[in-house]
């Protein structure tokens, strides 16, 4: 028999059945729905969650900590040259940490200065103002975009953002900005017992803003940055052989006659070998982080709860299957009679199940179609109405809710139909083994 | 004599039992029965109800397996053969006439007569073709487009021997091809059995209960509590004369 025929009668006995056939369609895109719209959601985690991580750097950059417990540990610029020439490594850098306090009218806060290479300087994004220039060796600042934030007033204590949800009015780029750094010899106690910093002011000029609003999150958001060379001889003069906050010391409490890093990010060369590099440092004893290990431990976590919420949607699927089980059970003992005729007739045995397994796998198919259809529908709904409320839930700026992937429609349409194909199995062999005589017997 | 040597033997039937077991008792439907049938002849199988002649024709049809005894179709031994190549044998040799014509109920006349081909996974076109042609056959071009229940019971049982006859059987059974239809209708219907065996030279096994419609039978076969009575040769109906004994 041909397949065509097969086909034609099953779907001549869908329609004899309408009412029948849509209830059961009706399961199986129900099932469908929950299946496409549970993974749609798991891929949408998924999706924001690898943005949100990208957005922390650049998935080749490993960062090394220095964790300041062994001596012999410490990532000093001699540390730096020897790692460069690992086979791994395409470049590296130092991060140099300084910290100071700034001050404007009543305004004041803390700031890190990071000094970095003027090439790594030079890829942080600019919003206003200007490139700090590095051939005349003035020390120039990059000041972070949520900084702002931080402004409290020295007087009463107050942090207009964090306590009120206000700006300060403090423009670092306008405004004149002294900074002060603490040193040991500055340091007094005053006539209340307090604390003060008695260092010199001293104007360090920030001339540009980190690019994005004070709600748009980056790594370069919270702190200043600086030409890592010129920042090292700014702070030699202001510290003059006194302590460094952050540099170690000697036994006597002397400076060193060397920089001591506490991080240096280094570039690796192939993506394929990040994990190599990262176990390398790891095995020397250094702590450290890097987006990729962070992004496939992220996604392993990201899969179970896909899984899980597939496991959900994928119980209604269930429940349609036996809804098709049931459809075609039924319609095969209707037609007993029928079979029993197409026996005589010389009908082949395995075109009758045939023809019962392509009438559950067209129930099947049309619920897969029917279901992805809505399902997108509903993903849009999702994603207007309930996206904003995630959003906020997740502390992201643009979170998607529902994310369905271009092959899922297919798979969830393929997928249907092999359980219809399946569901349709049992009740077909048992059509399969009807005995003939029940067309001759007479009723 | 000559002429009874050309004649080939299509059914043979040798030595046949069929024993039910109901509850302790054992029942035999059929209870030895031999017989031949050969190419061309139109026999008929007469006996009351619960004689054992719609076992009998089910077994020469494959659709139910003997307990003892051997039936071959065309010199091929059937009651060892599997269920599906029954089916296939069938399918290739066998037209079957049923009391209750048996027509697919959502199909009009033309698609229920193309049926058999469509097993045989023949094209639409030529189907549908020949399926008019059996209509006309039969005298039914007319009514090609109507589903059973626009026809009555003579001309749905038209419909049911133009299914039989479009695969082209060899052989054709009829289990009470009458049983269903009134007097009249039932004389037109047997004229056209007749018709085909004579014109077409099929060989038809019909079974019925009425010993008045065997009379246009070549062969009669008689049978009783599972066993042959007598079988009688139709001189009108058959030139060339064979006595047999049983």
């Amino acid at each position: 028999m041909k397949f065509k025929d097969i086909l034609g009668l099953s779907l001549g006995n869908l329609k004899r059945r309408k009412w029948r056939t849509v209830l059961t369609v009706t399961g199986v895109f129900i099932g469908t729905i929950s299946v496409v719209i549970m993974l749609s959601l798991g891929y949408g985690l998924k999706q924001s969650m690898t943005e949100q991580i990208n957005s922390f750097g650049s998935m080749n950059d490993i960062m090394v900590y220095y964790d300041g417990s062994d001596s012999s540990m410490q990532i000093t610029d001699d540390k730096l040259s020897e790692w460069e020439e690992l086979p791994f490594v395409s470049s590296l850098y130092p991060e140099l940490v300084i910290p100071v306090d700034m001050e404007q009218g009543k305004w004041a806060l803390s700031v890190i200065i990071i000094g970095l290479p003027e090439d790594i300087l030079s890829e942080i994004p600019i919003g206003e103002g200007r490139m700090p220039s590095v051939a005349n060796g003035e020390l120039e600042l990059i000041m972070g975009n949520q900084m702002i934030c931080d402004v409290y007033n020295k007087n009463t204590y107050e942090y207009p953002y964090w306590d009120n949800n206000q700006l300060a009015d403090f423009d670092f780029l306008n405004d004149t900005v002294y900074s002060k750094f603490t040193k040991e010899s500055s340091v007094k106690v005053d006539d209340n017992g307090n604390l003060v910093n008695t260092a010199r002011k001293k104007i360090i000029p920030i001339v540009a803003m980190v690019e994005g609003g004070v709600e748009e999150y980056s790594k370069y958001s919270y702190a200043a940055y600086a030409e890592l060379d010129i920042l090292k001889n700014y702070i030699k003069k202001v510290y003059k052989g006194e302590a460094i906050p952050g540099q170690p010391t000697d036994r006597n409490g002397n400076p060193l006659n060397y920089w001591v890093y506490l991080m240096a990010t280094v570039r690796v060369s192939d993506k394929d070998m990040v994990e190599d590099a990262v176990a390398y440092f790891r095995e020397m004893g250094y702590r450290v982080d890097n987006s990729q290990e962070w992004l496939e431990e992220t996604e392993s976590m990201l899969n179970i709860v896909q899984l899980v919420l597939g496991g959900i949607g994928a119980v209604a699927l269930l429940v349609a299957a036996i809804g098709i089980t049931n459809t075609i059970t039924m319609s095969i003992y209707e037609r007993r009679k029928e079979i029993g005729i197409m026996k005589v007739l010389g009908c082949d045995i395995s075109d009758i199940g045939g023809m019962f397994i392509s009438e559950a796998a067209f129930i099947g198919f049309l619920g897969g179609v029917v279901g992805v259809i809505l399902s997108y529908l509903l993903s849009f709904i999702l994603n207007v109405v309930a996206g904003p409320m995630a959003s906020i839930a997740l502390e992201m700026s643009d979170a998607t809710l529902s994310v369905i992937p271009f092959w899922l429609p297919f798979v969830a349409i393929a997928f249907a139909t092999m359980i219809g194909m399946l569901a349709g199995y049992f009740p077909a062999r048992k059509a399969t083994r009807m005995s003939p005589l029940l067309a001759i017997r007479n009723e | 004599m000559e002429k009874q040597l050309e004649k080939k033997v299509v059914i043979d039937v040798e030595d046949l039992y069929k024993i039910y077991r109901v509850g302790e008792e054992k029942v035999r439907a059929l209870d030895g029965v031999s017989f031949k049938v050969f190419e061309g002849e139109f026999v008929a199988i007469v006996g009351t109800s619960g004689s054992g002649k719609s076992t009998l024709l089910n077994m020469m049809a494959g659709l139910e397996p003997p307990t003892k005894g051997h039936i071959s179709i065309s010199g091929k031994n059937i009651e060892k053969l599997k269920e599906n190549q029954l089916v296939s044998l069938r399918r290739k040799r066998v037209g079957f006439i049923f009391q209750s014509f048996n027509l697919i109920g959502s199909m009009n006349a033309e698609e229920n007569v193309a049926l058999p081909l469509m097993f045989r996974g023949v094209s639409k076109e030529t189907r549908i073709k020949k399926a008019r042609e059996m209509l006309e056959v039969v005298g039914l071009s007319k009514h090609r487009k109507h589903i059973p229940t626009q026809m009555s019971g003579g001309q749905q049982q038209r419909v049911g021997i133009a299914r039989a006859l479009v695969v082209n059987p060899s052989i054709i059974f009829a289990d009470e091809p009458t049983g269903n239809l009134d007097s009249v209708t039932t004389s037109e219907i047997l004229d056209l059995l007749r018709e085909l065996v004579n014109e077409q030279g099929k060989t038809l096994v019909m079974v019925t209960h009425d010993k008045e419609l065997a009379d246009v039978a070549d062969k009669v076969i008689h049978i009783k509590d599972g066993k042959i009575t007598k079988i009688e040769i139709k001189k009108e109906n058959i030139e060339n004369e064979k006595i047999e004994e049983v």
